[in-house]
């Protein structure tokens, strides 16, 4: 269980780190929660129902805000 | 002969990743649910989904409703673990699929890592990106392994990061 929270901790960490603010910022209120949604939970298919996208189209939205998909490895 | 079971977002980051036919070398052919047709509308996505259907290597599961008590279980069990990010219908059916068929499943999903590492009744080979590109690397199709993982960060949008304590 830590070991999974650890991990989880870890990768929003570089996401928020890499994450363009001005950005996301300056986008409208669904756009803008659903990328900080992201960028906490790490789960593309919600943050996508949230902002209202197909999945294809929220993964262009993601790299316009520069938030990295983290891939841990051993 | 090696299949594979494609979640959704997967097939979306693959779409952007100049290397992307490493996975018609390593595999036969890989399932996926029709659902993918309805998240996809970019058209760089559109062709490359439409390419891999017209090539015959990319084939909707045609037992979609026999597998769904594997996908209410899996549903049902991440929705009640907390360890277990709370699984949603493209890695869902992606998992069941791989447990069903033996297939490898192709996700980046965290539930799904998860949940297969946590639960026996689950077991499924699942592979990421990374997995994906060592093992194109050790078949000798990828002949610099940290040039490609870069090459992959830059056009996916991804980050490979050494996990801490391992």
């Amino acid at each position: 269980m830590e070991h999974i929270k650890t991990d989880e901790a870890m990768e929003r960490e570089i996401r928020r780190r890499e994450a363009d603010w001005s950005f996301i910022n300056s986008l409208p209120l669904k756009l803008r929660t659903a990328l900080i949604f992201y960028i906490e939970v790490g789960d593309e298919y919600k943050a996508a129902k949230l902002a209202g996208l197909s999945l294809d189209e929220f993964e262009e939205l993601r790299i316009r805000a520069k938030i990295p998909k983290v891939i841990l490895v051993g | 002969m090696m299949i594979c079971s494609i979640d959704t977002c997967f097939l979306i980051d693959w779409s952007k990743y100049s290397g992307r036919d490493l996975l018609k070398r390593l595999f036969d052919y890989g399932f996926v649910v029709d659902e993918v047709l309805e998240e996809v509308k970019s058209e760089n996505t559109l062709a490359y989904l439409s390419s891999l259907l017209a090539e015959g290597f990319l084939v909707i599961y045609p037992f979609k409703r026999e597998i769904e008590p594997i996908v209410r279980a899996v549903v049902d069990t991440s929705a009640r673990d907390p360890r277990v990010r709370t699984l949603d219908p493209p890695e869902a059916y992606a998992l069941a699929i791989g447990i069903r068929e033996g297939a490898v499943v192709l996700t980046e999903n965290r539930g799904v890592m998860n949940i297969v590492r946590l639960y026996p009744e689950f077991s499924a080979t699942v592979w990421r990106s990374y997995e994906i590109l060592r093992r194109g690397y050790e078949l000798t199709f990828i002949s610099n392994f940290e040039e490609e993982l870069r090459r992959y960060e830059r056009e996916t949008g991804h980050r490979f990061q050494k996990a801490i304590g391992r």
